[in-house]
């Protein structure tokens, strides 16, 4: 069995213990269901535990299940906080990104529109197709586009080039809407990208909206409000209210084909859905069934005129709320629109959203369909749920995913499947989440913020995981530690959302724990 | 004339096997081909571009789909070659974790990879407090014996004093065996590659060297980004020829880790640091690679400094120009080249006959760093595959005069009109070349999946990265058995697509008569 690295002295940095919680002082023994894991590494490590701080008890399998209580020297723990959405730790491999990749993220999958990263290579280089977001249309939005600045660009300032770029592109392409990402050193050398942006609106008669996300300006959560920024200049500089119909403060509404036939508001937005692997459309086809009108999903297989039937919703339903929060509290107070959070991950998440959206609506007829239309698919998945829960009773996952609402959605289903979470982090989670987060979880689960490999290790090894859920760059961790896997990513090539969904994460999390090869590790 | 005739005759009938045209678009293709005789309406009305995304001439201020990547990622790479060490990156945190999840990826291995993660506080303020905390922290976690601190473009451009940085911490930390060496990386100033060597490089200026370190007899390696299967290959030609050779950097095992019952943090393989110091007394330096001038290159410093002769040499992935490799350490270590090695000479050369009317109908596009390119197409010019489109992404100004002859030479035997060697190129243009040259064979990363997608074109994935694809860690190009391993994926790939098609394409070509249906 797997043993932790010999090599470090100190697991836990100082600076980051506030981050990291464990559940509860109690603990049940019953919770080491593989504590013979670690008896060789005893000695070895107990004689180090005095420098680790957090710990000071690794020293047998069933005290490391216990291992986390915080000793009474050190320095308290709020019970009821966790330190979160603070910079990351220098030096200590945070697994978040930056400002630029948030905001890459959740405007890429808008279908048709140009995405043009201002800045040297590298940035448009590493975001080039790399996410499993999928178009029922154009497929524009899967190229990246650099201005690909040289050190003489970086002297002589990227205006012009980025001017002459977005010339070409209109002449070539005529796109409906083009982004300009502005990447770390274009503020630097003090290019006004917005100037360059808004000329080119002037020019061309489309819209061309400057996205200010250099890597600098913040964490991944920093990227995912400037989106939203971005998407609010989409709908138009001025709030338009959505009684108003809105057609005379903008007069880009003209590619709206739907304009003037949808004067009164209707339907829902879906935000934060990217419609990975075809989720989007999953989601979709189940509001259809219970008879409610999706105005638009944002940002999965949008297009620009969706985008500006968006203003007109009832209501909008944030799914990835760690990317979307931002947007759709300034589409309440901007546009008048208010929002719910939703889940479609997992039977119980997905039924009480899609109840929930329709109650909201106040749609009784609706209600009454999602009901009916949950339950019968609930029902439907039973028979597959009891064969995977004997499969899968009993085992232990960690989960370390970008947001905090996935992470809530993440424990839940693995309570639909018998398991026990043992381990929760996130990337970008909020005090609510962790807040939420602590009730859900067992004593004696390790929750944190902004974890990096080495505490995931750690923790991972401490608490018996047997799968670990979590991005591509985790992946070959877990690998490595004798844990199963599982690709909630936003790579994945399977759908796991809705209830199709929850059919592919119980098979995904059964191939990867019960496959044969860890007989052999 | 063969490709052409395929995608004329798919056009003509839309109306069966169309699924097997697209193969990126799955969803509706199985429900075509179990009922053939009939043609589903389109779900949706798919715009699909007809006119190339980048044509000639457009989009002239634009790279479209970038064919090249950013230095701090060549320090990255190399840095795993050397070691205990391990890499952060002083700029903002995206830049360490787009390059992780590019390498975790490909190498199907962990990859730690630090940032300072300077804030905009630290890009007004500078960021030395963030990198020095950085690297304490660093070294609190790890306990690495070398630290390498890759600049960004941001740091560049704020006119970090990343020396002086390091030199304070030196000052204040008297006691720390950990070395600490800083390399110039910024994103613009040149590609992956560039940044590999600046890394080797800067490792050589920048600890202390003990020319007395060095055994007798023994020869310096600088590699370029190789696959780690590659630097085992090259590794056991060296033992084959009992050379006691320091490989720079050395990233077979770092990056390519066998499964252990203790998973270390810190990878423990590569070149340690005593013997890296030691390539200062070395007989010989020996690198790899073509397209580094002398400011760049590690063996030019360790001639230019402490008089180590070298050669420089392409990759050893042809025939030629493993023989050349070959010979040279037959002549530095005074043995024949063992019977083991003439052996596997003996394969491939048999292997190459036994392919090269196959591969005589290959028209291949390579494209990617300038030393693949050059090496792969020098090993198609040998079997008959004409490169008709190499395609660096960065600048590369010796390709063209390097390969030009002998292509040409090539094509007016096989009778092509056209190819093309271009450098600073992007997917958008060599999308369009392809199309425009008739290639059918693609060598490169995973990259050229849009152009296989689009065109039908198989690809060949022998180059870093490979992200749809497992095993980019053994990927083998080089010696007689990684190139024979690499023409054999080629040929299977024509194969494999004439096979497919060979009948349907006869029957469209051939078949006149509308009543019957070809089905296969």
């Amino acid at each position: 069995m797997r043993k932790a690295s010999q090599t470090y002295q100190q697991d836990i940095l100082v600076e980051r213990r506030s981050s990291i919680f464990t559940q509860g002082e109690e603990r049940d023994e019953g919770d080491c269901a593989r504590g013979d894991w670690p008896l060789s590494r005893g000695a070895n490590k107990g004689s180090r535990s005095a420098s680790k701080g957090l710990t000071s008890a690794s020293v047998s399998a069933r005290k490391s299940c216990r291992a986390h209580a915080m000793p009474a020297h050190q320095e308290p723990l709020s019970i009821n906080h966790i330190e979160c959405e603070k910079d990351s730790v220098s030096g200590a491999v945070s697994q978040r990104a930056c400002a630029f990749c948030g905001a890459r993220v959740v405007l890429n999958p808008i279908t048709d529109a140009f995405h043009i990263i201002h800045g040297p290579i590298g940035c448009a280089s590493y975001t080039w197709d790399i996410r499993g977001s999928l178009s029922s249309d154009s497929e524009l939005f899967r190229n990246s586009f650099s201005t690909d600045m040289s050190e003489t660009d970086i002297i002589f300032g990227g205006e012009g080039k980025l001017a002459r770029a977005i010339d070409q592109v209109v002449q070539a392409h005529r796109p409906p809407l083009i982004f300009v990402y502005a990447t770390c050193i274009i503020g630097i050398i003090g290019d006004d990208v917005v100037q360059v942006c808004q000329e080119a609106e002037n020019r061309h008669g489309i819209r061309v909206i400057a996205v200010q996300a250099p890597g600098f300006s913040g964490h991944k959560a920093m990227g995912y409000r400037l989106a939203g920024e971005a998407i609010m200049q989409v709908f138009g500089s001025q709030p338009r209210l959505r009684s108003s119909g809105g057609r005379q403060d903008n007069q880009r509404d003209q590619s709206d084909p739907q304009d003037g036939e949808r004067d009164q508001a209707s339907g829902i937005n879906i935000l934060g859905d990217f419609n990975l692997a075809g989720e989007m459309w999953i989601v979709k086809n189940y509001l259809k069934q219970v008879g409610i009108d999706v105005q638009c999903g944002i940002t999965g297989d949008s297009t620009y005129a969706e985008l500006l039937r968006a203003p007109k919703a009832r209501l909008n339903v944030v799914q990835c709320a760690g990317s979307m929060t931002s947007l759709a509290k300034k589409m309440r107070d901007n546009l008048d629109i208010p929002f719910i959070r939703v889940s479609f991950y997992g039977i119980k998440d997905t039924c009480d959203s899609l109840i929930n959206i329709a109650q909201a609506l106040g749609d009784e007829l609706a209600t009454e369909r999602a009901r009916r239309f949950c339950a019968e698919q609930s029902a439907a998945l039973q028979p597959l749920m009891r064969r995977y829960r004997q499969q899968l009773a009993g085992k232990r996952a960690a989960i370390y995913v970008g947001g905090g609402f996935k992470a809530i959605s993440l424990i839940r289903q693995f309570e639909e499947l018998g398991m026990t979470t043992v381990l929760v982090g996130t990337q970008t989670g909020r005090p609510e989440d962790y807040v939420q987060i602590r009730r859900m979880v067992k004593a004696g689960c390790v929750v944190l913020d902004d974890a990096n490999p080495a505490e995931l290790e750690r923790f991972m090894l401490d608490k018996g995981a047997d799968i670990l859920v979590g991005g591509v760059k985790e992946r070959p961790l877990a690998y490595k530690l004798g844990v199963a896997f599982c690709d909630h990513n936003h790579e994945r090539k399977q759908p796991l959302a809705g209830f199709v969904g929850v059919a592919n994460f119980a098979s995904e999390i059964n191939y990867s724990i019960n496959s044969p090869v860890w007989r052999y590790i | 004339m063969y490709a052409r005739t395929n995608q004329d005759a798919s056009r003509k009938t839309p109306g069966h096997n169309a699924g097997s045209k697209t193969p990126g678009h799955n969803a509706g293709s199985s429900q075509v081909l179990a009922n053939p005789s009939q043609t589903p309406a389109p779900k949706t009305s798919k715009v699909s571009v007809k006119k190339p995304l980048k044509a000639a001439g457009a989009l002239v201020d634009l790279n479209v789909n970038p064919c090249k990547m950013c230095m701090p990622m060549g320090t990255c790479m190399a840095a795993y070659g050397v070691r205990g060490t391990l890499s952060i990156l002083h700029g903002s945190q995206g830049c360490a974790t787009y390059i992780r999840r590019h390498m975790a990826t490909h190498f199907n291995e962990p990859v730690d990879i630090a940032s300072s993660s300077l804030t905009e506080q630290g890009t007004v303020y500078g960021g030395e407090e963030n990198l020095r905390k950085g690297i304490d922290n660093l070294i609190r976690l790890y306990s690495p014996e070398l630290v390498c601190v890759s600049t960004t473009c941001l740091a560049e451009t704020i006119g970090e004093d990343t020396k002086g940085i390091l030199e304070r911490w030196r000052q204040d930390n008297p006691a720390s065996e950990v070395e600490v060496i800083a390399v110039s990386a910024p994103g613009y100033g040149g590609s992956e590659y560039e940044g590999f060597f600046r890394f080797s490089r800067a490792l050589l200026e920048q600890i202390e060297m003990r020319p007395h370190n060095a055994a007798p007899g023994q020869l310096n390696l600088i590699c370029g980004p190789l696959s780690p299967a590659d630097l085992r290959t090259l590794k056991q030609l060296l033992a084959a020829f009992a050379l006691d050779a320091v490989i720079l950097p050395d990233i077979s095992d770092n990056l390519d880790r066998p499964h252990l019952p203790t998973y270390e943090r810190l990878p423990q393989s590569g070149t340690p640091l005593n013997r890296i110091r030691g390539m200062a007394g070395s007989l010989l330096t020996i690198e790899l690679a073509l397209n580094v001038n002398d400011n760049l290159s590690p063996a030019a410093l360790l001639r230019e400094r402490y008089g180590v002769p070298y050669r420089r040499l392409a990759p050893p992935v042809s025939l030629r120009d493993m023989d050349t490799l070959v010979a040279i350490l037959a002549e530095f270590s005074g043995r024949r080249p063992p019977e083991q090695l003439q052996q596997q000479r003996g394969r491939y050369l048999d292997a190459m006959v036994d392919s090269h009317k196959y591969n005589a109908e290959g028209k291949a596009a390579i494209f990617g760093e300038a030393d693949f390119c050059y090496s792969t197409a020098r090993m198609c010019l040998e079997q008959g595959i004409v490169p008709v489109l190499v395609a660096a992404g960065s600048k590369a100004p010796g390709l063209r005069a390097a390969l030009e002859a002998e292509i040409a030479e090539l094509a007016e035997r096989f009778m092509l009109d056209s190819f093309t060697i271009i450098d600073e190129a992007d997917f958008g243009t060599i999308e369009r070349l392809c199309a425009e040259l008739g290639v059918n064979l693609l060598f490169g990363s995973s990259d050229g999946r849009r152009i296989e997608e689009s065109q039908g074109i198989p690809l060949v994935r022998c180059a870093f990265p490979i992200h749809d694809r497992i095993g980019g860690q053994r990927v083998t190009t080089i010696g007689y058995e990684g190139s024979l391993n690499l023409v054999d994926r080629a040929t299977n790939a024509l194969l494999e697509r004439k096979q497919s098609r060979f009948r349907r394409a006869i029957f469209d070509e051939f078949f006149t008569s509308p009543k019957r249906f070809y089905s296969e």
